[in-house]
């Protein structure tokens, strides 16, 4: 059982992580299921489909940045954006598109946006075939597709 | 690699597991020998569409033309995404100057190819037999085929004109013509490209466009290009269809030059039409207004697309330098700074045409920059641009006077306000209130970013581009075709920084420059 202003966050592995309420409600999923119903406050809020390692990733990011918007002077915006920096880059492509639809779901805007930046960036300026190797995602197109989209924005390619 | 980074085992009997994510189990066997393991692989393909949504909108317009281009998933959440990021502005570069089948018209006298541009900068040959009077012409017999797609065009054109009421006002039209191109005869032409530098990706890339080849680009509105050639046709071209939309004549303005033998028409087809801008988008919007700014003396006149005719604007001055739609209605500019508008450009009363009236208090006088109207965020914006002349060239031709941009400053249309009234009333002899607007400085353009020159001047939202744009700035070309006609034009141009008016190199390359037709900005 959580101490007052603690909530327990369950993974679907089964992993418990107690944190202060101010980092879980980040998290505008778990601030509503706080707000609606009391019981959660008490008890253990399962977060369904995010596993231990992601979770732990979530609760790192949200408390850097629950402390930084308590007190300003102690995490400056430009300590804040190293930190972002950092955490994406250390973030391997599993990881990447886990914690991205985790964020989703949990709806934590900040990170959603902050991984969508991401992976904006590692598209940018690349080919077709190159970001189908980044990925690992199947060439889906058949050759007369392929060539029609080549037809209509012949610039871009 | 990715095989490694994770190995479920039991994970995949978890139903909390499957709802949760779509994940994609690949059977994949380490040894032949033993059991399968499953790896588990992020499915960046079937990311759920609002998460691609997500990503795809942070991308510039080229990188998410890519995006699309991915795999099947991705391309249908880059066809359903509401917003999709703006096409980012292209440079229009200058068509390369060469002697070659581009640049010539044929003259019937010497039965040969000549160079248009040639004929431009010497007194030309005038064909005798092509200065046919308008009775004379069904006399003429044509036997060759060459010059049936010039005719067709032009020749038919005096008889819709005539046929209209402002038959008398109108000048006698000149009865020579000059033949367009033909690719049947120019067998050997080089294929008609013209290259366009995108902002975004900061390349160049090539396209066939043979309907702006040889032909004066008058500049750019709505994504279409304006065009004006030797046949003295003024078309409106999409630059990626290619389809085209003709426009009245040079000769349907009602101030011409007096033309003779010895002055044709063709010899000012270059410096003619000072800017040309739409009203609306001109290939949805059925109403779309032509406004244009012509002749000596830079005079107003506007045409609805169909028109046979320019119909000339009543204004108080001379030499305007900019126009623009704005709420509706037409503003200009002129060389003064003295803005102008026209209320009822379509529905007026009166033969006289439309007519245009001072709207605020003018500018200090003896200001001679140059000048733009823009809609910036809802205002309305008169930028002027300040240019110093520098001396250059050799000593052998004399010093030649180039102009370069140096600076800008902005202004807002204001209404003004009840106080305002007072303290004007205030001064002495200054009767500010008789107009209903001032100019008030401005000192940044927050998240703008202006584009000038011979285009349709306007502003774009620089964080929509995604990073394509630098907010806050002007970016620039050159449109001074009136006072450096031999000189080459193109190098004075760049991006204009408001907030420490410093000014950035914008593109350099032998096309940025031309003796006539200077680049200029394309937004789509």
């Amino acid at each position: 059982m959580a101490s007052k202003g603690n909530l327990t966050l369950k993974s679907c592995n089964g992993k418990e992580f107690i944190v202060e309420e101010k980092v879980a409600v980040m998290s505008t999923t778990i601030k509503n299921m706080v707000d609606v119903d009391d019981s959660f406050a008490q008890g253990v809020i399962p977060i369904i489909g995010v596993d231990g390692k992601i979770l732990a990733k979530l609760i790192e990011y949200c408390k850097e940045h629950a402390e930084a918007d308590e007190d300003e002077e102690v995490k400056s915006e430009e300590y804040l954006k190293k930190f972002d920096e950092k955490f994406v880059d250390e973030l391997n492509l599993n990881d990447l598109y886990d914690l991205l639809k985790a964020s989703n779901y949990l709806e934590i805007t900040k990170l959603l946006n902050l991984l969508c930046q991401k992976v904006a960036s590692m598209i940018k300026g690349k080919k077709p075939e190159e970001i189908r190797r980044i990925f690992n995602i199947k060439n889906d197109f058949t050759p007369e597709e392929e060539e029609e989209i080549n037809r209509q924005n012949p610039w871009a390619f | 690699m990715l095989a490694k980074d994770f190995v479920l085992s039991n994970k995949i009997h978890s139903d909390l597991y499957v709802i949760w994510s779509e994940i994609s189990y690949l059977s994949y066997s380490t040894d032949l020998h033993t059991s399968w393991t499953y790896i588990y692989m992020a499915d960046w393909g079937n990311l759920p569409p609002d998460l691609m949504a997500q990503i795809a909108k942070r991308l510039p317009a080229h990188d998410f033309i890519v995006f699309g281009a991915v795999c099947k998933q991705w391309q249908s959440a880059s066809h359903t995404l509401k917003e999709k990021p703006p096409l980012s502005p292209w440079l229009v570069l200058a068509e390369m100057e060469k002697i070659d089948a581009d640049d010539l018209f044929f003259c019937p006298d010497c039965r040969k190819w000549d160079s248009a541009y040639y004929l431009r900068k010497e007194k030309p040959l005038v064909p005798s037999w092509l200065m046919i009077a308008e009775e004379e012409k069904e006399k003429v017999e044509f036997n060759d085929d060459i010059f049936f797609c010039f005719l067709c065009g032009l020749w038919q054109f005096p008889k819709t004109y005539s046929s209209n009421s402002k038959e008398e006002k109108s000048p006698p039209l000149p009865p020579w013509f000059v033949p367009a191109e033909d690719d049947k005869v120019v067998k050997d032409a080089a294929p008609k490209i013209r290259s366009f530098f995108n902002l975004s990706t900061l390349k160049t890339y090539d396209f066939e466009l043979p309907e702006a080849s040889g032909r004066n680009c008058l500049g750019a509105s709505y994504g279409c290009i304006f065009t004006l050639g030797y046949d003295l046709q003024i078309n409106l071209l999409h630059p990626f269809t290619r389809e085209q939309i003709p426009l009245p004549s040079m000769l349907a303005f009602t101030n011409q030059y007096n033309y003779s033998q010895d002055f044709w028409p063709q010899e000012v087809f270059d410096t003619f039409v000072r800017k040309v801008v739409l009203s609306s988008n001109p290939w949805t919007e059925k109403d779309c207004i032509v406004a244009a700014i012509y002749g000596e003396f830079r005079l107003l006149a506007f045409a609805r697309i169909g028109d046979t005719v320019w119909t000339n604007i009543q204004v108080p001055s001379r030499r305007y330098k900019d126009i623009i739609f704005y709420e509706g209605k037409l503003y200009a500019v002129d060389g003064r700074g003295n803005v102008v508008v026209c209320n009822n450009i379509v529905d007026h009363n009166g033969d006289d045409g439309p007519r245009a009236t001072a709207i605020a208090t003018p500018l200090p006088t003896g200001t001679k920059e140059n000048f733009y109207l823009v809609e910036s965020s809802g205002d309305l914006l008169l930028v002027s641009r300040v240019r110093e002349v520098i001396f250059s060239g050799d000593e052998e031709d004399g010093e030649v006077p180039d102009e370069y941009t140096v600076g800008f400053s902005v202004l807002k249309l204001d209404e003004y306000s009840s106080c305002d009234i007072h303290s004007e009333d205030g001064q002495q002899g200054s009767c500010s209130t008789a107009y209903p607007y001032k100019w008030t400085e401005v000192n940044g353009l927050g998240d703008e970013a202006l584009f000038l020159g011979r285009n349709a001047s306007l502003s774009l939202p620089a964080s929509k581009f995604n990073g394509s744009l630098k907010a806050n700035c002007i970016y620039f070309t050159d449109d001074c075709c009136d006072c450096l006609l031999d000189d080459e034009s193109g190098p004075d141009m760049g991006i204009f920084n408001m907030k420490n008016g410093t000014i950035e190199h914008l593109y350099s390359a032998d096309n940025s420059r031309h003796p006539l037709f200077p680049p200029f900005w394309l937004i789509m």
